[in-house]
């Protein structure tokens, strides 16, 4: 209840910002038109309204029910699968273009099918060059969608891939 | 019927239907991956073209066009990834049914639709091409703004009980839309200095990660043991294709949608895509059932799939008679089959009508042909959901990574699906609607430039531009619509008070 009235408070303050941001960065208004700020400040108004009552009604209930603790246990978090799975998902994504898709899929798909239950390394390494090959050969090689293939050794390794397949 | 002899003069060779049927099987699967939407399948199609006849080109990229619309299903039951944007909608309810152990049937619904759908639409296409193309041409800004804000009618029936965290989650995605580059008056809206957000907020990224990353994270999280969807929601329903009967039961849903499919497919600027939203949409509200949606509703699917392989159809109109591509697809095809000495606009009936027929002739061969061509795709497809899903979800991350790379050759939009999936977790958490945030980016560059399109050409009378007939109504009908959930929690209220 505390966390979802903080996500509906943090909401909130960005959005008015927003208002005022896009107002002050607007160039000025023209006569007979509908200027550029002015449409997504109709939508922020309401978005700020529609938060109002939604954080309205977040205590009301918690008044009549849960209240609002907020536990901030630090290692619960760390030691969540939801926050493992984002951090790989996030890293995964900004070392595309420096890993490339092979050596970063390779590295990706260990860590993460790791990370959904698959204990057996041998099973972990074999299900993730043979998913990524088939992947890399298909979109890459079949469809010429051109794929990251990374800097330095990595795309060294990318292209040597490549000449094989 | 002159145009339907012609067409079946030029088409029924052996040459051409092999290269329907090649260009079929291509179509569903090129759709059917993630990161290929129709305009990449047509693209890719026509290095195909080069040493074809007119005639055979054709009804080559017709075939793939319509099968990759089709195709986008496949991916949106299975994996909750839609193939094409056109598909969203149909994960709402084909990937639950899928869960609940009948990926089959889901499918099966899905290709069958299609079929019909598109058929339908090829049909209507020769009988009002003529009359409809120039009622389209009186569609200015203002009726389009009425449009797209009846696709967002559907915001406050997405979630009954949670009426105002659906409306902030659309209302979200039309302030999403407005990142970027202000399409009138070119100044940079909320990007704080980068430039990378000057270009906006990318649709299909966003719509992968909060469908696709957010499930495979929602997993991550409840999943402990390696097994597979079926087994770890404990049911074991019958699947299989779906019978006559069933399908019988759903004609209102199908002739609803193929129509809404059909015209709004017609319509400049609109499409696939807004076609699928909004006779999803209509669906919801004329259901006497509206709480079914979302979790596993057979007319949920056949709403969704129906209407964009009828748009494909529809768009045809515009692109063949008046010479105006209704999307990106389309326009791809025009530019090919200019390069061909087609004389699309309005002489292509006169002079050229062999043309129009072969493209009525191969739709309809297209549309037939791609049920068993996707039946074989999709029995191949839907035996992934037995991979365990530490394999499956991690495979389901990378195809959602190579969907989003290849709309630009970008690791931007990588980022940015990864960071539309945890947002995306968050916001269902807490209660907020993914799909209604979807519904609101999709339409909301489209309600926006051409509201103000039409103040601008009223020069700033609001009363002109909400007066005009058609756009009075369709307002009219909207906003009832969109209020209407809101007063039943109330009527409902006040009959519990009374008992």
């Amino acid at each position: 209840m505390a966390q979802e009235l903080l996500f509906n408070v943090g909401l909130i303050i960005f959005f008015i910002y927003c208002f005022f941001y896009v107002g002050a960065t607007a160039p000025d208004p023209v006569q007979g038109q509908m200027d550029g700020a002015q449409w997504p400040q109709i939508l922020l108004v309401l978005l700020a309204i529609c938060l109002a009552a939604n954080i309205y009604k977040i205590i009301k209930n918690g008044k009549n029910g849960e209240g609002f603790k907020i536990n901030l246990d630090i290692k619960k978090i760390v030691t969540n699968k939801f926050f493992k799975g984002s951090v790989v998902l996030l890293i995964y994504s900004l070392s595309l273009d420096y890993l490339g898709f092979i050596s970063g899929s390779i590295l990706f798909f260990m860590l993460y099918s790791r990370l959904l239950g698959q204990k057996n390394i041998i099973k972990l390494i074999l299900s993730s060059v043979i998913s990524v090959v088939i992947l890399y050969v298909l979109f890459n090689t079949v469809l010429d969608i051109m794929l990251p293939r990374g800097t330095g050794i990595f795309r060294t390794f990318a292209l040597f891939v490549e000449s094989i397949l | 019927m002159e145009l339907i002899k012609l067409g079946i003069d030029v088409v029924f060779v052996p040459s051409t239907l092999l290269l329907i049927f090649f260009g079929t099987v291509i179509g569903v699967i090129f759709g059917a991956l993630p990161g290929v939407s129709a305009s990449m399948a047509v693209v890719l199609g026509l290095t195909f073209t080069y040493g074809l006849d007119p005639v055979t080109s054709i009804a080559f990229l017709v075939a793939v066009y319509c099968s990759a619309i089709t195709g986008g299903g496949i991916t949106a039951i299975l994996f909750k990834i839609p193939g094409t944007p056109s598909s969203a909608p149909t994960t709402f309810d084909g990937h639950p049914m899928a869960q609940n152990g009948q990926p089959m049937k889901a499918l099966s619904i899905s290709l069958i639709v299609s079929s019909i759908g598109g058929i339908g639409a090829a049909i209507l296409m020769v009988l009002i091409t003529p009359q409809l193309s120039s009622a389209a041409l009186k569609f200015g800004p203002s009726e389009l703004f009425a449009i797209s804000f009846m696709g967002l009618s559907v915001l406050t029936a997405l979630d009954e009980g949670n009426v105002i965290k659906t409306l902030i989650s659309g209302l979200m995605g039309l302030w999403l839309a407005t990142i970027g580059m202000d399409p009138i008056e070119g100044f940079a809206r909320f990007t704080w200095g980068n430039s990378t957000l000057l270009s906006g907020i990318e649709m299909i990224p966003v719509m992968i990660g909060m469908f696709a990353i957010t499930e495979v994270l929602k997993e991550t999280k409840d999943r402990s043991k390696l097994e597979n969807i079926k087994e770890a929601k404990g049911i074991k329903e019958k699947d299989g294709i779906i019978s006559a009967k069933e399908l019988w039961q759903m004609r209102g849903t199908i002739t609803r949608s193929g129509l809404i499919g059909t015209i709004v497919g017609i319509l400049p600027g609109a499409g696939a895509t807004i076609a699928a939203f909004l006779s999803y949409t209509t669906e919801v509200k004329v259901s006497k059932h509206p709480e079914r949606y979302g979790k596993g509703e057979a007319r949920g699917i056949a709403a969704s799939e129906t209407a964009n392989n009828a748009a494909t159809g529809g768009s045809m109109v515009p692109l063949l008679s008046l010479g105006i591509p209704g999307g990106n697809a389309a326009a791809i095809m025009m530019s090919a089959l200019v390069m061909k000495g087609v004389q699309m606009g309005p002489l292509l009936l006169q002079r050229q009508p062999q043309y129009m027929g072969a493209v009525f002739i191969s739709m309809m061969i297209t549309n037939i042909v791609m049920v068993f061509v996707s039946f074989a795709v999709a029995k191949v497809f839907s035996k992934i959901l037995s991979i365990p899903y530490s394999v499956l979800g991690t495979v389901i991350v990378l195809l959602a990574c190579i969907g989003s790379y290849a709309l630009s050759s970008s690791t931007g939009d990588v980022v940015l699906m990864m960071i539309a999936g945890i947002f995306g977790y968050f916001f269902s958490k807490y209660g907020f609607n993914n799909p209604a945030l979807i519904l609101g980016l999709v339409l909301g560059g489209m309600i926006e430039s051409n509201l103000r399109r039409a103040i601008m050409l009223d020069a700033g009378n609001l009363t002109a531009v909400f007066s005009k007939p058609i756009t009075a109504v369709i307002l009219i009908v909207s906003f009832i619509s969109l209020i209407w959930p809101v007063i039943k929690i109330f009527i409902n209220k006040n009959k519990a008070s009374v008992k």
